[in-house]
């Protein structure tokens, strides 16, 4: 592993492999996140799997150094966190933005092009080619000189992943992004995923539906404030497994799980 | 008509107020639109407040008036952003302990100076008759700095009063710029005090940019908008305070808050009225 003095920052140049090294989370004395270890390689697309208040939200939040780290240590690319300006992308729940700020869709996707160390420069051209590019993708171009105030849910979505795509990011991390969204969004995000499965980009979705987890992911984290267990969703998905995590939470039907998600909900 | 528009300002310290409560109308209806978008308005109220001390302990110190009110707004700042730093304590509960205490400090320390009572109702109230060359040249200066950082900190003051939580993962340092900001909120309330006083000017600071805010879907045009509120209803108070003989802050304040009435039924983009009037095309057919 490279060794770089505190202060030396790097930017990415190839997609991210994350190392998780025993870290621990609390908030006010609470214990979010014990004790978790695990691996991702590059270009990974994975599944955060676990019931509410199991900390997901936690864990991505530390990944983009929005928490300390009560103990143990996040690599990405072999360097500890905080040493990279641009490379992870972080894409909140949609319960967390002001909708009410009088901001368009273009002005928030090109905050994806923000750099501190331009705080005075206007957008490149290639920034702006970048811009429109994230829009396009994301369907959402025509809607671009449009208040985010009188978009539907799946397309303040959309906007909120283009500003990540904007970031240029080797490491995209969604939080619960299906929530409330319509059909067209997911299959856009969809599209999406599986374009930048092909530029290696590394993905982590948190999310609670276990179908889509089994069939779309290389491999799945289930977490219970510990890791439960993580690999190929074949392996991960036992019914032991999923007891373990989800406790009286989960119904098994025949083959089919079903999470209770209606009686637990995640302190605010 | 001309003549009763013209005529006020015949007189020098009449050109002079005019000047003082336009840039004043300027700077409060800017700075306003952070203070509107990052739900700082009671923080505003806070920090003009706090001025009262700064200029008492000023006067018994004979240092510079303008000095003294600036160190303390910022200083009430600081401190509320340290009692609440880690949600040791809310926000508005920070605000509303050093708030009061303060006020208090600030009638306490007046109250002890007998001499001084004349001065203070120019610092509650505003005193724009009273604004002396120099005065105007100090509140320009500054505004002019503060328009200056404004425009030069422009994507990250956006991003950061839109989205903290991006903006601490991008790297930016939050907790620095939102204090720069607090500061130049600070100067702003200083170079406002002259002319509209410590009690208005949260006022002049939340009213204009609160009347923009529901017409616009823009940051930059929401700015644009509320400057004109604020200068038109800086204007019209300047006439109201000469022809009806009261005090010019209140003037000012309530002509803006007629203003924001208005829009607040009528505004096509967030207004009452349209809302309720849909409501009630839309039960009949």
């Amino acid at each position: 592993m490279a060794i770089l003095q505190n202060d030396e920052k790097i930017t990415c140049l190839e997609p991210a492999r994350l190392d998780i090294e025993n870290i621990s989370i609390s908030y006010d004395g609470h214990i979010a996140i014990e004790n978790m270890s695990f691996i991702i390689n590059h270009g990974e697309r994975v599944a955060v799997i676990g019931p509410n208040g199991a900390g997901k939200s936690t864990l991505f939040k530390a990944l983009v150094g929005l928490i300390q780290l009560e103990s143990g240590k996040i690599f990405i690319h072999g360097l500890p966190l905080g040493h990279h300006y641009d490379c992870v992308a972080f894409i909140p729940q949609r319960e967390e933005v002001d909708w009410m700020f009088p901001v368009t869709v273009k002005d928030v996707v090109e905050m994806g092009r923000f750099k501190e160390t331009s705080i005075i420069k206007r957008l490149t051209k290639q920034d702006k080619e970048i811009v429109l590019e994230a829009m396009l993708q994301m369907d959402i171009l025509e809607h671009a000189n449009r208040s985010i105030d009188n978009l539907s849910g799946g397309q303040q979505q959309r906007v909120f992943i283009a500003r990540a795509l904007a970031q240029k990011p080797h490491v995209l991390l969604m939080d619960e992004p299906f929530n409330g969204v319509d059909v067209l969004t997911q299959e856009i995000v969809w599209n999406l995923l599986d374009k930048i499965r092909e530029r290696k980009v590394t993905v982590m979705i948190a999310t609670h539906d276990l179908n889509i987890a089994s069939l779309k992911f290389d491999s799945v984290i289930l977490i219970n404030k510990k890791l439960i267990v993580a690999g190929p969703p074949s392996k991960v998905f036992t019914i032991p497994n999923l007891q373990k995590a989800f406790g009286n939470q989960i119904i098994f039907v025949g083959n089919n799980a079903i999470v209770d998600q209606c009686c637990q909900r995640e302190p605010k | 008509m001309l003549n009763w528009l013209l005529t006020p300002f015949t007189y020098e310290f009449m050109q002079r107020g005019l000047i003082a409560s336009i840039i004043v109308g300027i700077i409060c209806s800017v700075v306003g639109c952070y203070v509107v978008t990052m739900s700082m308005a009671f923080m505003g109220d806070a920090m003009a407040h706090a001025i009262l001390p700064g200029v008492a302990i000023a006067y018994i110190l004979n240092g510079s008036l303008t000095i003294g009110a600036l160190a303390a707004s910022i200083i009430i700042a600081l401190g509320i952003g340290q009692l609440s730093k880690q949600g040791r304590l809310k926000e508005d509960t920070a605000i509303g302990i050093l708030f009061s205490a303060f006020l208090a400090l600030g009638i306490l320390i007046i109250s002890s100076i007998r001499t001084y009572a004349v001065d203070l109702s120019h610092i509650l109230f505003g005193n724009i008759l009273g604004v002396s060359r120099k005065d105007l040249i100090f509140t320009a200066v500054t505004v002019f700095v503060v328009l200056l950082f404004i425009i030069i900190f422009y994507r990250i003051f956006l991003i950061i009063s839109f989205d903290q939580v991006y903006a601490r993962t991008v790297k930016i340092p939050v907790e620095f710029y939102r204090n720069f900001m607090l500061v130049l909120m600070a100067l702003t309330i200083v170079a406002s005090i002259q002319t509209v006083g410590v009690v208005m000017v949260a006022a002049m600071l939340v009213t204009p940019a609160a009347a923009a805010f529901l017409m616009s879907k823009r940051l930059p045009v929401m700015m644009a908008l509320s400057v004109l509120i604020g200068v038109f209803s800086s204007i019209i108070g300047l006439y109201v305070s000469y022809y009806a003989n009261v005090a010019s802050g209140a003037a000012i304040v309530l002509t803006a808050t007629i203003i924001f009435l208005i829009i607040f039924l009528f505004s096509p983009r967030r207004g009452i009225f349209w809302r309720l009037l849909k409501r009630v095309i839309f039960h009949k057919s």
